[in-house]
């Protein structure tokens, strides 16, 4: 009778102690994207299929950190382009033991506190593109670990439309001497007397265009005669002209295609593309922009220590020497110093250079190296950043950061006691905030006195991010830590005892996920 | 056969229960071993001399055809009733002496047996044979040449240390433990009050008991399953502080079935330790309250020292506390504010095992 109740006790207690640790438990956070939304600061965390949303805006004294469930593994997260108040984030979906699908990748969106909507795709994609208007989303490049993967499938989402039949667009591309290599979205150009949304396509032979407002028809094809692979470095279009400017890699060319009605009139499609290839005779090209003059468009290139400018009725080509060396051009509506009329000006620069150099567009091709102006600057550019009221932010790969007015051409600099090429400053309201990773201190000067100043925090700082404007504006800075970590200030009074220091939110609620 | 009139009442049941066996034993009756526990009655002999039981009147109930019949003295009064010369006869199995109904074997102090106690068979009859009067006997001779005769003890306090097992299926629990069970081990001490009723027994009690819980690499592995720097540590520990009532039905001295009411505090400590990021303590005293039923079951129930095992089930009802963590910076600090994990839920049925001694 003992023996039998102690057998029962003895069972009845190892039976009770069965039981696994949730995984939730188990799994670290992986975020891996960090945005700013609005007011909120968004954290996507593929370890939990969350997006964890921490209001930085509001007067409570301890921000809650809202949480979204988002489909499975979340992989990327931007703005959508033309619209700040939406999140789009890419999932990869989920697989079975046995390599089925159980969730389909999606591209998702997140507006107003939660998932809004979402388009399933067809197949899991590597590479995306974005238009800039935002309103189409283009997958391609699919992953090479599916059973069967096809290279030339894309995927059109038209993120101003609900998911459909027809929406997401799948189009399997006629090859151009190679499988896929690169895509394009191209803004707006009225072609045909239609104003039309084009999809570039880069093979290693050529390339193919493909009408997004008909994406029922096939896309048309051009063919290139470069020698060796076909790879497209920028793209410029040129909406006036319905031209497209494209600087190929490796290649001192310039390639233009003109898109143009069809010889035949009974084509599927109503539009064909020209190429003609440019000799530039400068270095290997890095950057163009477009440029309206008296006497129509005008292109402009840098490439080393050379500008080409070409005409783009009859692709005329003028080439003038820099006095320095530069990979980036800005261009900016302002006077100058000894003209007080407000005109399209450029700045070309280069990272890794000390100098920079101002460029002048009126009569360019007439006037060359004379409309041209070089600053020194004293330090290694490593980042330019637009401060608004035409200035900009130069920020050294050592420890320096300067102002350089546009206008006036004045450069100011600023030293700091540590490097700040890793750093992203962010302008606010009249104020430049710095912030080095791995560094404990943030540090602030005003745009126009370069009066500054600095707070230290407690933790090492990993990101800054900027929310609200005016008197709720606030700085953010996100720590290293496993379970989320920030510390906030008021942008206006930034002070330690000002500041709020939030721990574990990743974790919030965690017990009832 | 000598009268003793003057016999202090705690030597006269002893006195009398030598007597007894001296005169079986002389009569040639087989003598029980000490180890036996059904001869709780005093044969019938030849000579049967019973004396008063202090609070355990005996009754005078014997079973008809007994030889001789002990009727006890009123008011506690010692008596020695001398002896029939008539033989027994052969089914004269009932005791001389048979106790009232209900009267379990607690006395103060040793007592000689006066009935079988709840749950026991009368003892057999043992089938004296005749034999010549024993000759009047020196009580001192007799308490030197015979053993002691078995004694029963009263039982009013018990020492219990056990394990319970209470089985917290919630997850908050999982931030601490793999399992689902949360062990604590204690001690309780528990008096008998009162008996409500007839072979039932109250008792309060109070005890203590201590619970430990232990989670590491908590958050330490990726997707892929790797494992990363840092990772998240948890300790629980509890303090249970608890009094209750126990109700006790005597089906035997060596079972005894029970309901069990039982509450109290607890005093939780959570810490968690995410390394680098900081620790985090937080603490907080919760009621809780439970009800269990089960059993005792005594290996020794008429040793002075009673062991026994304890086996009881039930559902401890207490309420929840929040996981929050809660940062320790120094005064120049930052102003640090934690996230709140959620509330560690404590409700859930139990199991218990123990071992304890009566006395």
């Amino acid at each position: 009778m003992h023996k039998r109740l102690l057998g029962c006790a003895v069972v009845a207690i190892a039976a009770m102690g069965c039981g696994d640790r949730a995984q939730k438990f188990d799994s670290a956070p992986n975020i891996v994207a960090k945005v700013a939304l609005g007011n909120d600061l968004v954290f996507i965390d593929d370890a939990s299929n969350m997006a964890h949303a921490v209001n930085l805006t509001t007067n409570e004294p301890q921000p809650k950190a809202r949480r979204i469930p988002l489909p499975a593994s979340p992989s990327y997260a931007s703005l959508r382009p033309g619209h700040p108040d939406e999140l789009l984030v890419t999932c990869n979906g989920s697989l079975d033991q046995y390599g089925d699908i159980v969730e389909p990748p999606s591209l998702n969106v997140i507006a107003n506190h939660s998932l809004e909507r979402g388009y399933e795709l067809s197949s899991r994609y590597e590479s995306t593109v974005w238009s800039d208007d935002g309103q189409y989303a283009l997958f391609w490049a699919s992953a090479q670990d599916e059973f069967l993967s096809t290279p030339d499938q894309v995927t059109l989402v038209d993120l101003d439309q609900e998911q459909g039949s027809a929406n997401p667009y799948d189009r399997q591309l006629s090859e151009v001497g190679g499988s896929l290599g690169q895509a394009f979205l191209i803004p707006p150009l009225s072609v045909s007397n239609r104003e039309r949304s084009l999809a570039l396509f880069v093979f290693p032979g050529g390339m193919s265009f493909w009408d997004l407002s008909r994406p029922e028809r096939h896309e048309v094809t051009a063919t290139s005669h470069a020698n060796g692979a076909f790879s497209v470095a920028r793209v410029v279009a040129d909406p006036v002209e319905s031209k497209l400017y494209l600087l190929v890699r490796n290649s001192t060319d310039l390639w233009v295609v003109s898109l143009t009605a069809p010889d035949d009139p009974a084509a599927q499609n109503d539009f064909r593309p020209s190429i003609n290839q440019l000799g530039l005779g400068t270095q290997v090209p890095s950057d163009l922009l477009v440029f309206g003059t008296g006497s129509g468009q005008r292109l402009l290139t840098v490439g080393g220590a050379s500008l080409a400018v070409v005409a783009s009725d009859d692709n005329q080509v003028t080439t003038i020497a820099l006095p320095t060396t530069a990979d980036s051009l800005t261009s900016f509506e302002g006077t100058a110093p000894g003209d007080s009329t407000s005109r399209t000006r450029v700045l070309a620069y280069g990272v890794g250079m000390g100098a920079v150099s101002f460029v002048d567009l009126e009569d360019l091709e007439i006037r060359t190296t004379r409309n041209i102006e070089s600053v020194n600057l004293g330090h290694p550019l490593s980042r330019v950043v637009p401060l608004g009221n035409n200035e900009l932010l130069m920020v050294f790969s050592d420890a320096a950061i300067g102002v350089l007015s546009l206008e006036s051409r004045r450069f100011r600099p600023l030293i700091a006691s540590v490097g700040l090429g890793d750093s992203r400053p962010t302008p606010s309201e009249g104020r430049v905030w710095v912030a080095p990773p791995g560094t404990e201190r943030v540090g602030y000067f005003d745009a126009d006195s370069l009066e500054s100043g600095e707070i230290r925090l407690d933790r090492p700082i990993d990101q800054m991010f900027l929310f609200g404007t005016g008197s709720s504006q606030r700085v953010v800075v996100t720590h290293p830590s496993l379970l989320g970590t920030l510390t906030y200030f008021d942008a206006r009074t930034p002070t330690r005892d000002h500041s709020r220091t939030l721990e574990g939110f990743l974790a919030e609620g965690i017990v009832y996920r | 056969m000598a009268t003793t009139t003057s016999m202090s009442r705690d030597l006269a049941p002893t006195l009398v229960f030598v007597l007894g066996l001296t005169a079986a034993s002389v009569a040639g009756a087989a003598e029980p071993s000490q180890n036996q526990a059904a001869p709780l009655t005093p044969k019938p002999a030849t000579a049967s001399v019973v004396a008063p039981s202090g609070p355990k009147p005996t009754s005078g109930s014997a079973a008809e055809g007994t030889p001789s019949t002990a009727v006890p003295p009123q008011g506690g009064e010692q008596r020695q009733v001398a002896p029939q010369s008539t033989a027994p006869t052969p089914d004269a199995a009932a005791p001389a002496v048979v106790p009232p109904e209900g009267t379990t074997n607690r006395a103060e102090g040793p007592v000689a047996q006066s009935g079988p106690p709840p749950g026991f068979p009368p003892a057999p009859y043992q089938g004296a044979a005749p034999a010549p009067l024993p000759t009047q006997l020196p009580a001192e001779a007799a308490t030197e040449s015979v053993p002691e005769p078995p004694k029963t003890y009263v039982h009013r306090f018990s020492l219990y240390v056990d394990y319970l097992g209470q089985w917290l299926t919630d997850t908050s629990y999982d931030l601490f433990s793999d399992g689902d069970v949360a062990s604590r081990f204690g001690v309780t001490a528990d008096a008998d009050l009162l008996e409500p009723a007839s072979g039932y027994e109250l008792s309060v009690e109070a005890g203590w008991a201590r619970e430990m819980a232990e989670g590491s690499v908590l958050f330490s592995r990726t997707d892929a399953g790797a494992s990363v720097p840092s990772n998240l540590s948890t300790t629980l520990s509890v303090n249970h502080y608890h009094a209750g009532l126990r109700l006790r039905r005597v089906v035997a001295p060596w079972f005894m079935p029970h309901v069990r009411l039982w509450g109290g505090v607890s005093d939780i400590d959570v810490d968690l330790d995410a390394g680098q990021d900081g620790t985090y303590d937080s603490s907080a005293w919760r009621p809780f309250a439970a009800l269990g039923a089960g059993a005792s079951l005594c290996m020794l129930p008429r040793q002075k020292f009673a062991l026994g095992v304890i086996a009881e089930g039930g559902f401890i009802l207490q309420g929840s506390m929040r996981l929050e963590m809660n940062p320790s910076p120094q005064p120049e600090d930052i102003v640090t504010s934690g996230a709140s994990l959620g509330k560690l839920k404590r409700s859930g049925p139990y199991a218990r095992v123990g071992l304890f001694v009566r006395f």
